[in-house]
């Protein structure tokens, strides 16, 4: 088991940056997430963890070892491929038994009984025995993605690669295998990194999740953390739902007040802790939906009021699209509030849950002392 | 959109009837249609010609910017220089090395250098490099166009009463051309009418009517030509039965034979056209339906929309085979030889080269080369010109064949009793050459009845020592050749798909290319720069005629194992080296056994026309007839004295060929389905 150090890293393809400026730690035992819409990097970064790729500078560490020019045969690691890559012709065993046919044990390799009992083992940990002499067109596609970890698994790799392991996945057997990947991965405590583009998946599974946009890292944090305070714009908006209200900073204290357009003056805290905050800088506050209620709960909260346009009934709860001046906002109430369309609606945020994000997205992390982006500004 | 959908129609043409027109076609406009469509289709062709030129300009034009400041486009050039180097060093293992290198090797040898010699030896002459041979060739008036008026007689009636049929004399080049042109056209007019209806129709005898369009693959059209000479002989098998069938009417019949130049547009024309319906079929099947159907969707049915939707989309595949079919024609040697007997047929290109070369003491006409370099350039610009339209588009398309279910129309009984009418005769004409032959070798000879005598006689010839001899040399070689065509087609087919290092478009061009350099260029280059030397010693083209077969059949190898390699999924070699396996060893236990079948396909292909090669083994043969290979002999027999030799025995020696061919073609095509691209090898 080993602990995966990004330094730096940063991968183009002839004129487009794939990734850049990557700085992680993917802890020893941990299993870490990278999210983010298609294109954002994510499988560009895992692929080079993998070793498919060469980064074009930046280093790459298991533990202390400096992997970055390791071939990926060397690196052992067990990738899981999003179209699970089982080799058609051969059986479920064969495809299982192949790695370690190839594995050496100090320049010994293992006998044929030592390969039938591991590929047993493997087939019984991903709920398989029995199907060993069936090609991969025989299986079904959760099957085949079982067959696939377990290939990934029987070498025992120090690093788990998962890409996209449940996007070919109805909805029911995604949440059955997500549930098996948790078991498998916690029972062996190996170090594991999972590519998705499913938010939900991504919160749920996760102990650390890295939010992916346009090939930055937007923000590296445990998933609560990515919820509660997001530090980019972007993952305010990709994760959950967010209400944006444009201002600008009218005073700096121990919350930030914000004058927008109108003239109403809110106040909100920001969830980026060291960002220098200069007077009149335009920002845009974030709060989301369930956090807007309709009675105050003490004095300092802030009141927005809007017109409404929309109200959905949700089942829980009923959903208020608003608008307040010429944006448009969302906000969660309990289902006994009464409201009309085109009626004014009157609600209330407490400043703690007004986040105050600076515009821009990667540059503003630049700005923060202590930011692993922050030494990097050099273009 | 109220309006139109409250009002009725008539209220609909009230409100926009100044926007409409009558929709009848007046009779009087289909002379003025035809005339749209004649200048419709010169413009196309210019068009084509124009951005051929345009990209040939621009390529023009990158050499001269890079010139016009060379000192900070060097320090460019140096840098990405360095750049391909890393990457080159970063991709390759040392297997990749070896067979890169072995390519290379094999190709600059017996490809490249035979073919730079005969550039060069156009040009240098004993007195330096000069532009003599050039000069000497073009102020000949045997090559330089003629326009006498005795040279447009086409149709010669002859004492006898019978008419012979002749082409038009316009010394060798433009000779060259034209029936090229000529041949196209037929094949591509054959071939495209052909592919639609298989592919668009469902009638009853559909799956026949396939398998004899896969007769013509079968012959070269040497092997044709020499069947075609005796059925349309004045005296020969058709004009025997149409006189006969005129008769009971009362008619009168008369009887014609084609001659020279004629003769050789109608054998090619009839051989090489399958060239186009395999190409156009494969593009025909691998149009996606619902492209057609939202055509249809939106009010296009019938010719309308073959004319929109379905022809543009078949047309870089029915390109690339009339590209094809141009340069085999122009290339091909077989034809001429057989009609030699009349002057004209002479008056090709290729004969021309042929004849410079006396092959059993290696000397050669110097002019020789020079009219090589003309074949050349034809041969050249060809290739490129399917680089260009057809091919690239064709690597894009080629992975998704056969996802789809084609569609087809089940047509009615009238329609289908129709087209009968129509096919069958055609399809007849243009299989004479498979019928020809194959009712030549079991004719008695020189008899003329309706009914021939049938005879086995005519095979006798395979106890002939010689014969004997040289079939056991032509599987020896085409076996060798085979062997080194699977070692390094796989490798090179491996190289321009999965390994991303610069030049790989040059390989690719390089490996492919001999589908259409002629072989008769290439053997006269072995001839001006290995004769005498170990490659070729005198009297010894054994090593030499298996490196021809080699290098001259390579690219179906290349192509069968490309479009393998394209089907799998770059996804499953990973995987095999991210549980730890080695590039080598993901190469041998993953690679070669998912492409394995598709290079079985392709080898198979490979070996089948190294038997059938003729240019090359006819040079070269004649250097030694003891080491010649089946080909050469042929001729020889064709040439003899009946009855022991002459056209009867040769045409049995032709059908052992195509029934060995039919047997390897029926295995591929049952392996690689509608794959053309590796069929044909474009």
């Amino acid at each position: 088991m080993v602990t995966i150090t990004l330094k730096n890293l940063r991968k183009t393809f002839g004129d487009v940056i794939a990734t850049d400026d990557v700085n992680m730690v993917l802890e020893d035992g941990k299993l870490s997430t990278l999210l983010g819409p298609s294109g954002c990097g994510k499988t560009t970064l895992l692929r080079l963890i993998a070793g498919f790729y060469v980064p074009d500078r930046g280093e790459i560490f298991f533990d202390d070892r400096n992997v970055t020019d390791l071939p990926p045969n060397k690196r052992k690691t067990g990738m899981c491929f999003q179209s699970y890559a089982l080799w058609p012709h051969m059986t479920v065993f064969d495809n299982i038994a192949y790695g370690l046919k190839i594995k050496r044990v100090q320049g010994q390799r293992y006998t044929k009984n030592a390969i039938h009992k591991r590929v047993h083992d493997s087939l019984e940990l991903v709920q398989m025995s029995g199907l060993g002499e069936r090609t991969p067109h025989q299986l079904s596609g959760g099957q085949q993605q079982r067959v696939a970890l377990a290939r990934a698994l029987v070498i025992e790799p120090d690093v788990l690669l998962l890409d996209e392991p449940l996007s070919n996945l109805d909805a029911k057997l995604r949440h059955e295998m997500r549930e098996e990947i948790l078991r498998i991965q916690s029972e062996l405590g190996i170090t594991t990194v999972y590519v998705t583009h499913d938010q939900i998946e991504a919160l749920s599974i996760s102990d650390m999740v890295a939010v992916m946009d346009e090939g930055y890292v937007q923000q590296y944090a445990p998933p609560r953390e990515i919820y509660d305070s997001p530090q980019t714009l972007f993952v305010a908006d990709f994760i959950g739902k967010c209400t944006f209200l444009d201002g600008e900073i009218s005073a700096i204290g121990d919350k930030l007040s914000v004058r927008l357009p109108d003239g109403q003056i809110v106040k909100g805290i920001s969830p980026l802790s060291g960002y220098p905050f200069e007077i009149n800088e335009p920002v845009r506050c974030a709060v989301r939906p369930e956090d807007l209620h309709n009675n105050a709960t003490s004095s300092e909260d802030n009141l927005i009021s809007g017109i409404v346009k929309q109200v959905i009934f949700v089942g829980s709860n009923i959903e208020v699209h608003f608008n307040v001046g010429e944006v448009s906002a969302t906000s969660l109430l309990p289902p006994e509030a009464k409201l009309e369309p085109n009626s004014l609606v009157k609600l209330y945020a407490p400043p703690s849950q007004m986040m105050v994000l600076p515009m821009g997205g990667v540059d503003a992390l630049r700005k923060i002392p202590g930011h692993p982006l922050y030494a990097s500004t050099e273009t | 959109m109220s309006i139109v959908e409250t009002s009725t129609i008539e209220e609909q043409i009230e409100l926009q009837d100044l926007d409409l027109e009558e929709a009848g076609f007046p009779l009087s406009d289909i002379p003025i249609q035809i005339l749209f469509a004649l200048w419709g289709g010169i413009l196309w062709i210019l068009n084509k010609l124009y951005s051929l030129f345009r990209w040939f300009f621009d390529k023009l034009q990158r050499i001269y910017s890079f010139f016009r400041s060379p000192g900070q486009n060097t320090r460019i050039l140096t840098v990405r220089f360095r750049a391909a180097a890393e990457q080159l060093l970063h991709e390759m293992d040392r297997l990749s090395w070896i067979q890169l290198i072995a390519i290379i090797v094999v190709f600059g040898l017996f490809l490249i250098a035979p073919l730079a010699s005969v550039v060069t030896g156009s040009f240098i002459t004993e007195s330096g490099v000069s532009l003599d041979l050039i000069i000497q060739l073009f102020s000949n008036p045997a090559y330089v166009p003629q326009w006498q008026p005795s040279n447009f007689n086409w149709i010669r009636p002859t004492g006898a009463g019978n008419v012979e049929i002749w082409g038009i004399d316009l010394g060798v080049i433009l000779n060259s051309v034209y029936v090229a042109v000529a041949v196209t056209i037929i094949s591509v007019i054959l071939g495209t009418t052909f592919a639609f209806i298989i592919a668009r129709y469902e009638f009853p005898g559909k799956g026949i009517l396939r398998t004899l369009l896969l007769f013509p693959m079968l012959s070269t059209p040497f092997i044709g030509a020499i069947g075609i000479k005796w059925f349309l002989n004045a005296n020969g098998f058709l004009n025997n039965w149409a006189d006969a069938i005129f008769g009971v009417f009362g008619l009168e019949w008369t009887r014609f034979e084609f001659h020279g130049l004629m003769a050789i547009i109608i054998v090619q024309g009839f051989s090489l056209f399958s060239l186009v319906y395999l190409n156009a079929y494969s593009s025909f099947m691998s149009i996606d339906p619902s492209l057609e159907e939202q055509a249809e969707n939106l009010g296009a049915t019938g010719f309308r929309l073959f004319r929109s939707v379905t022809l543009p989309l078949a047309m870089p595949g029915i390109q690339a085979g009339a590209i094809l079919t141009f340069i085999l024609s122009i290339e091909d040697l077989g034809t001429p030889i057989v009609y030699a007997e009349d002057l004209q047929a002479q008056k090709v290109l290729a004969f021309q080269v042929y004849d410079s070369i006396v092959g059993e003491s290696g000397s050669i006409d110097p002019l020789g080369p020079a009219i090589g370099m003309i074949l050349l350039v034809f041969a050249l610009s060809g290739f490129f010109a399917i680089r260009k339209y057809a091919s690239l588009r064709s690597y894009a398309s080629g992975s998704k064949g056969g996802q789809w279910n084609p569609r087809t129309r089940t047509l009615r009984r009238k329609t289908t009793i129709l087209m009968y009418l129509i096919i069958i005769p055609v399809l007849l004409f243009a299989l004479i050459p498979q019928i020809s032959v194959v009712l030549l070798s079991v004719v008695q000879y020189r008899s003329s009845a309706l009914f021939p005598p049938l005879t086995l006689e005519n095979y006798g010839i395979l106890w002939n020592q010689d014969i004997q001899n040289a079939i056991l040399n032509t599987l020896k070689y085409a076996g060798v050749a085979t062997f080194g065509i699977v070692l390094l087609g796989v490798s090179a087919a491996y190289i321009i798909s999965r390994r991303n290092i610069p030049g790989r478009t040059a390989i690719d061009m390089l490996v492919t290319s001999p589908i259409a350099l002629p072989g008769i260029v290439i053997a006269t280059g072995y001839f001006t720069l290995f004769y005498n030397t170990p490659f070729f010693p005198m009297g010894a083209p054994a090593f030499i005629i298996t490196m021809s077969y080699m290098v001259r059949k390579f690219p179906f190898t290349v192509r069968a194992a490309y479009a393998g390699l394209q089907q799998t999924p770059i996804a499953l070699e990973e995987a095999s080296l991210n549980v730890g396996a080695s590039r080598n060893k993901t190469f041998s236990s993953i690679v070669v056994p998912l492409i394995g079948v598709s290079v079985l396909a392709g080898a198979l292909l490979s070996f089948v026309y190294c038997v059938s090669e003729v240019s090359t083994s006819l040079l070269l043969g004649g250097a030694n007839y003891n080491e010649a290979p089946l080909t050469y002999w042929i001729r020889d027999v064709n040439q003899g004295l009946p009855p022991i030799f002459g056209a009867g025995p040769a045409a049995a020696l032709g059908v052992i060929m195509m029934a060995l061919q039919m047997i390897v073609i029926t295995l591929t095509n049952a392996v690689l389905k509608t794959r053309a691209s590796a069929m044909t090898g474009i």
